[in-house]
């Protein structure tokens, strides 16, 4: 389960995210959607606990991120799988190295560990890039090198923040196939920022929609399509 | 007003930089009780500083030999004291030239590419994967490289300064005409293990001072690629005058 309540957080001096509460409950899928420079990833950043939010509460699960210590979110990070905008690969290391790298950091066996990657390869489509570098790979590949990575310990939690950005249909088609057949799996609670709304509709149970960092609608899949605001953002006019 | 307002802006950016370096070194402080540097990062880290270093140490080592052979052979040859050109090169070289440009070529090298690795990784937020993955940076990519440009820019300097000992062999010989057995001489008998020591002293300084410095701009960096490039010329210039200010301070304290 995955909540907020009345989030809000400036930079500067400036408001950049107000007054945001949602749920999305456990193994439910939320489509955050909404314009450039929305609050989207913050609120991603926010639920890792990778920034903290001025006000308001969180929560993952039954665990409140707000009273937690640096050490006792590490902890807490460990349940979360992230697909990151710019990939996150890290550039020094092979492809497999990458997926196999949150079981490296958990002493998992090599070979429990080779067996793994290997498998999430195959799931991804890429069964033979193990020893490949980030460096040598398309954008549609790294993305699902990052996807893989982010689901290779099978996270109750998975973020995925534009996971498709700058890809062709095709393979933003097969990505969010993809991301829905691992939840599916972990039976993991997720949200996913995107401006396809037209991919999200299908695999969401519930959308939100940000505008210049208050929460515009947040709600089922089939009462967002209804909603004016939302449904002016997905066919394209300006708000 | 102008430049009252220029002044005033110029403080406050010297503060900022002190400030977060202060607040940088806290938390490699607090990284360091217990002692949590990742093992496989430490030593990666030390491989790619030290081995490829290697090359531009010696290249530089040989030729400040040299140069501090031809400083010397000047007063040598006019008041023909042939026999303490060792010792005035090595007096020169292992306390102050050797370290000094050792650790200027170093800054450029090692600390530029790390402030530029650092960064990159933080604006491709693959530090935002590690501290998603449980992982904190400073355990992982902080001490590691720290450790490795204290430990490499130390024994880097030793081999140095047996390169720049040669550097000033051959230069004496080929443009003095100093025997090298009568500068050898020179140079165990009048060069003192705290001549030798003393060097190490400043060399340890300036890795620790480069690492510090390269990993805080590293980490510090805004704005993307070209924060990257701000990040990097801003390291190298700090490590530079941290350089210096530490020559002086330890020279000062060593006297």
């Amino acid at each position: 389960m995955i909540r907020l309540e009345g989030v809000g957080k400036a930079f500067d001096g400036q408001p950049v995210l107000r007054d945001i509460s949602f749920t999305v409950p456990a193994g439910g899928t939320l489509g955050l959607i909404g314009a450039g420079g929305a609050g989207k990833s913050l609120v991603l950043k926010i639920l890792c606990g990778l920034v903290r939010p001025d006000a308001g509460r969180v929560w993952l699960d039954d665990t409140e991120l707000g009273p937690l210590s640096e050490r006792e979110l590490m902890d807490v990070r460990g349940r979360i799988g992230m697909i990151f905008q710019n990939y996150a690969l890290f550039d020094y290391l092979t492809v497999a190295e990458n997926i196999g790298f949150p079981l490296a950091r958990m002493q998992r066996p090599a070979d429990a560990i080779a067996a793994r990657v290997q498998t999430r390869l195959d799931q991804v489509h890429l069964p033979d890039i193990g020893p490949r570098y980030p460096r040598e790979l398309s954008g549609g590949m790294k993305k699902r090198v990052c996807l893989a990575r982010a689901t290779v310990h099978d996270p109750p939690i998975m973020l995925c923040d534009d996971p498709t950005a700058g890809l062709d249909p095709v393979t933003t088609n097969r990505i969010f196939r993809l991301l829905k057949d691992l939840q599916a799996q972990n039976d993991a609670t997720a949200i996913i920022v995107s401006h396809e709304t037209g991919y999200l509709r299908p695999i969401c149970d519930a959308i939100a929609l940000l505008d210049r960092g208050r929460l515009v609608f947040a709600g089922p899949t089939a009462e967002a399509v209804e909603h004016p605001e939302v449904r002016a953002f997905m066919e394209g006019e300006p708000p | 007003m102008t430049a009252v307002a220029r002044l005033g802006g110029a403080v406050l950016d010297l503060c900022r930089v002190v400030g977060a370096l202060t607040l940088f070194c806290g938390s490699v402080l607090r990284a360091l009780i217990p002692p949590r540097a990742d093992r496989v990062e430490t030593w990666r880290a030390l491989h790619r500083v030290g081995v490829r270093s290697l090359p531009i140490v010696i290249v530089t080592a040989f030729f400040a030999g040299g140069i501090a052979a031809i400083q010397v052979s000047t007063y040598v040859t006019k008041f023909r004291a042939y026999e303490a050109v060792g010792w005035g090169f090595g007096f020169v070289t292992f306390r102050e030239l050797g370290p000094l440009l050792v650790g200027l070529m170093f800054s450029g090298r090692v600390g530029a590419h790390n402030t530029a690795e650092l960064g990159t990784m933080k604006v491709t937020e693959q530090i935002d994967a590690l501290r998603i993955l449980a992982i904190d940076p400073i355990h992982f990519l902080v001490l590691p490289r720290i450790i490795a440009m204290l430990v490499m820019m130390t024994l880097l300097n030793v081999i140095g300064d047996v390169f720049a000992l040669a550097g000033g062999m051959i230069t004496a010989y080929a443009m003095v005409g100093v025997d090298p057995y009568v500068f050898w001489n020179s140079f165990t008998e009048y060069v003192m293990l705290i001549d030798f020591v003393n060097g190490l002293i400043k060399a340890a300084a300036f890795g620790l001072a480069i690492g510090v410095v390269s990993c805080s701009f590293g980490l510090d960096v805004r704005g993307g690629a070209p924060g990257v490039g701000r990040a990097v010329n801003g390291g190298v210039v700090v490590s530079a005058v941290g350089i210096f200010v530490l020559d002086y301070l330890i020279t000062a304290v060593m006297q």
